[in-house]
């Protein structure tokens, strides 16, 4: 058995590596879970939010208006808790880079609306629209990217998942 | 390399063998408390959001009900509860409007446009459409219904022919403050202003202080919501949204309005 001391210094900054992940998911776990729960309190939930976007069909935005601050808060309660870890990263990766998207394309189409991204939502004025939308598309991204890192890394400190999910098994 | 022991070869695989056994059930253990502890966590995460989502829907204010037999203010239709204004033939342009008296930029998009749109229809060039929407008072719970109370007002002023007068005194007396709403005075005050006198101003009062036309506010606010218009002010040019650097530019909008072929039939947004 090789010394101890050597074994640790070899792991080296991987030790550190579900702390990390501890800190990304309670971030993100956060960032749901406000956004969430301020849209599911709105009258008609994301409703006027969802209409903003003109993407979605008008038979549509009612069942998504609940559907998506729906989906954000069991993401939300997923990382919190730390269960599904890997599944409700990717659903977290997935969902901000549709908003990326979303944002980018109201942006190219010539519409000024608030994202409604934490509440909100509806048009606003064309008023420091450029610097808004960028601020907004950075910082989904940077969601986006902190959920690519629990995709890579799912198993974190004071999870209730304690061993990897099936497909974090080395083949 | 540590010097290996000295050791029988079977004892020793039996060992490892030993240990994986040891490893493996433990894991499989782990893996069957994993197992419990997401379902159940599932479970529970699901059912909370569930609940919440029904009570937040449960608990909506329902929406005053739509009323086919609404009455109307002169000229105003019951498939979609527009306000028709000017002369155009059914062969012209269609421009709808959405607008809601209380929106800071209703008042600006009227201050820009209400002047050339009223011109263009005037001359037959278009034929306009105000709808209005009462949503923002939603958001004001003081404003006193203010959208739904000046979208009725102006309703008796149609009646009495001052479509245009009516609805752009409205926007000139609008509160500073979002949401600061009208007084019943002021309705009536610019009745009077806008030439609504004698008989007429009797006939105003009377529909004013009854709400008559309250249902029809009701009614347009309901086609807003079912179209998912997306705010006040929206346009659309023969059922084509109108993008707001047009919309907001008196010359532009007319350039579009020139540019647009017939209304299609059946004329509808």
């Amino acid at each position: 058995m090789p010394p101890a001391t050597s074994r640790r210094t070899g792991l080296g900054w991987r030790e550190h590596l579900p702390t990390v992940g501890l800190v990304v998911r309670l971030i993100l776990a956060a960032v749901w879970l406000y956004a969430g729960l301020v849209k599911l309190f709105e009258p008609g939930g994301a409703r006027l939010a969802v209409i903003a976007y003109r993407i979605f069909p008008p038979s549509l935005v009612t069942p998504l208006g609940y559907a998506l601050p729906a989906a954000e808060v069991v993401i939300g309660l997923f990382l919190l808790l730390g269960i599904f870890t890997r599944l409700a990263a990717i659903a977290s990766a997935l969902l901000m880079l549709a908003f990326v998207a979303g944002i980018a394309s109201v942006w190219a189409r010539g519409y000024n609306i608030d994202c409604g991204c934490f509440g909100g939502g509806g048009d606003t004025s064309a008023a420091g629209r450029n610097l808004r939308y960028t601020k907004e598309i950075a910082r989904d991204t940077a969601f986006a990217l902190l959920s690519v890192w629990l995709i890579w890394r799912p198993r974190t400190l004071f999870s209730l998942d304690r061993i990897p999910e099936p497909e974090d098994q080395p083949a | 390399m540590s010097p290996q022991p000295k050791k029988p070869v079977d004892s020793k695989r039996t060992a490892r063998e030993k240990a994986a056994e040891a490893r493996a059930g433990a894991l499989a253990a782990e893996r069957r408390r994993d197992r419990t502890v997401r379902l159940v966590g599932a479970v529970v995460v699901l059912a909370v959001v569930g609940v919440i989502v029904a009570m937040v829907i449960l608990g909506q204010k329902k929406a005053p009900a739509v009323n086919a037999n609404a009455a109307l203010p002169k000229g105003v239709n019951s498939v979609d509860y527009g306000v028709k204004y000017g002369t155009a033939p059914a062969t012209a342009p269609r421009l709808d409007l959405w607008e809601d008296f209380q929106c800071p930029i209703c008042k600006d998009f009227e201050t820009a446009n209400g002047a050339s749109l009223k011109a263009l229809a005037d001359a037959g060039k278009v034929q306009l459409y105000w709808h209005p929407a009462n949503f923002i008072e939603a958001k004001f719970p003081n404003s006193n219904l203010s959208s739904t109370r000046a979208a009725y007002a102006w309703g008796c002023a149609i009646d009495s022919g001052k479509v245009t007068e009516y609805h752009s005194g409205i926007f000139a007396m609008q509160n500073k403050t979002e949401g600061g709403g009208y007084t019943d005075t002021q309705f009536l005050n610019l009745a009077q202003q806008v030439g609504i006198a004698g008989n007429d101003f009797s006939t105003f009062q009377t529909c004013f202080t009854g709400a008559k036309y309250q249902q029809w506010v009701i009614n347009s606010e309901n086609e807003f919501q079912q179209r998912a218009v997306p705010g006040t002010p929206t346009g659309y040019l023969n059922g084509v949204e109108v993008q707001s650097a047009t919309l907001f530019s008196p010359s532009a909008l007319a350039a579009a309005i020139a540019a647009a072929g017939p209304a299609p039939s059946p004329s509808h947004s």
